[in-house]
């Protein structure tokens, strides 16, 4: 399963697949501004 | 025993414990890849039952604190948290899992580690390197028992879970080796569950409570708690009480074990599908076989052929429940018959419950079979499922089989 794969289930499950992009580009982040970014729709 | 008498319990602590974490170049964008799978779980099951009743329990136990649940709600104390991110990252069975040791690996671990997180200000990172020592600690744990230990009716998540949780915590913690060994042996003291609870609430429940187990064993050997540390191959340890005759045990495990490695050796399988793996190699067929059935009522009979132990795990026939849907390899294969698709709708009760799915799970025959004798890493490839279909005025069966090919590796 790809990276893309994953954003595409992200989205499906009513996450954030832009969030999800930037997680992955990130260097780093705080573990509660990941979970941010992933959530917000 | 290997390296300089050195236990696996030492070899395995010495490393996760390093201050900058050996691991292979690729461990990091695993980690966060399964945190974006483990996350959307926790999203897609927080509405389901099993999420609900883990909510409703902890409302009414009083519990109550600071730690946000991912998925929303109210706020909960640390464990709390953890055991209502472990339950609704499993509630619908989408989240990734390892081979060796059959265990749901990220949900126990990310369900702790995303709770302990918000006490304690930790980067992305540290947090992934907090998983890749759980997904070390599992794998390793899993290959010492064997598959032996799961076909015996451990649900290896339950059992096996809470130990790498444990690790993972203590990583994240920093403590110190000796710590961690004490927060992994208080951890057995919580590994139950059995697969017997397949197709009911208390399989995700139990994700929950590995989460939440391992957590506290790690937060107690923090604060200076002990358990016996010689407890994997010593009498009355976890190899004799949760081994088989076939386990290898863990001074064998460790001649080969190198330290840092398993997630290149083993890499984590993420689904495609809300069900139960072993559904995951019976839908490929029937969806490859969708497109030669222009009429279902022409169907006269199905046959599905795969190995018996496989299928004692999935094995609900026409389902009367969603989770009872999950983990039926037959309703599985009739979903990919019917729409050449498998969908996380497909196991709501207004799907399962319709007629003509009803109708085609009582057509399919079983034709199960033993698994070969043959080294375990071969076992996966040496056990085909099949799909049939006859069709009335047909000209015989329409087959196709396919073996497995772990999720990541799945166009």
């Amino acid at each position: 399963m790809t990276a893309d794969d994953v954003l595409d289930k992200l989205a499906a499950c009513g996450g954030s697949r832009e969030g999800g992009g930037a997680f992955l580009a990130a260097s780093d982040l705080t573990a509660l501004s990941a979970c941010t970014l992933l959530s917000a729709s | 025993m290997a390296r300089g008498a050195q236990t696996f319990q030492q070899r395995l602590t010495n490393w996760a414990c390093q201050p900058s974490l050996y691991q292979p170049p690729t461990a990091a964008s695993m980690a966060r890849i399964s945190l974006i799978d483990t996350v959307a779980c926790m999203h897609s099951g927080a509405g389901e039952r099993q999420s609900v009743v883990m909510s409703q329990a902890l409302e009414a136990s009083g519990d109550e604190g600071r730690v946000q649940p991912i998925g929303g709600g109210r706020a909960r104390s640390l464990y709390g948290a953890a055991m209502l991110n472990g339950t609704r990252s499993h509630a619908i069975d989408f989240d990734d899992y390892e081979i060796p040791g059959s265990t749901h690996v990220s949900a126990p671990i990310f369900s702790a580690l995303l709770a302990l997180a918000q006490l304690h200000d930790v980067s992305i990172r540290q947090i992934s390197d907090a998983w890749v020592v759980g997904f070390e600690t599992i794998v390793r744990i899993g290959t010492a028992l064997g598959y032996g230990h799961y076909d015996k009716g451990w649900h290896a998540t339950a059992t096996l879970g809470p130990i790498g949780v444990a690790a993972a915590c203590s990583r994240l913690l920093g403590l110190e080796p000796a710590q961690m060994a004490h927060a992994m042996t208080l951890a057995t003291s919580s590994s139950a569950g059995m697969k017997s609870q397949f197709g009911f609430d208390a399989k995700a429940l139990h994700v929950g409570m590995a989460a939440e187990a391992g957590l506290r064993a790690g937060m107690l050997a923090h604060v200076g708690a002990t358990g016996n540390i010689d407890i994997w191959d010593a009498p009355q340890g976890l190899m004799e009480m949760y081994g088989t005759p076939s386990s290898m045990g863990f001074d064998a495990m460790a001649e080969t074990m190198r330290e840092g490695e398993a997630t290149q050796a083993f890499p984590v399988a993420r689904k495609f599908w809300p069900s139960c793996s072993y559904t995951h190699r019976v839908i490929p067929c029937a969806v490859a076989l969708a497109g030669k059935i222009d009429d279902v009522a022409a169907i006269k009979r199905i046959r599905l052929r795969m190995p018996e132990p496989f299928h004692r795990v999935s094995g609900f026939g026409a389902p009367t429940t969603s989770n009872q849907a999950r983990f039926s390899a037959v309703y599985c294969a009739v979903v990919g018959l019917l729409n050449g698709q498998v969908l996380p709708e497909d196991f709501t009760i207004q799907k399962f419950s319709d007629p003509v799915r009803q109708h085609l799970c009582g057509l399919v025959e079983l034709d199960l079979y033993d698994l070969p004798a043959v080294p375990p890493d071969q076992l996966l490839a040496m056990t085909p499922e099949r799909v049939s279909v006859e069709l009335a005025g047909g000209h015989g069966w329409n087959t196709k089989s396919g073996t497995y090919r772990a999720a990541q590796n799945v166009p």
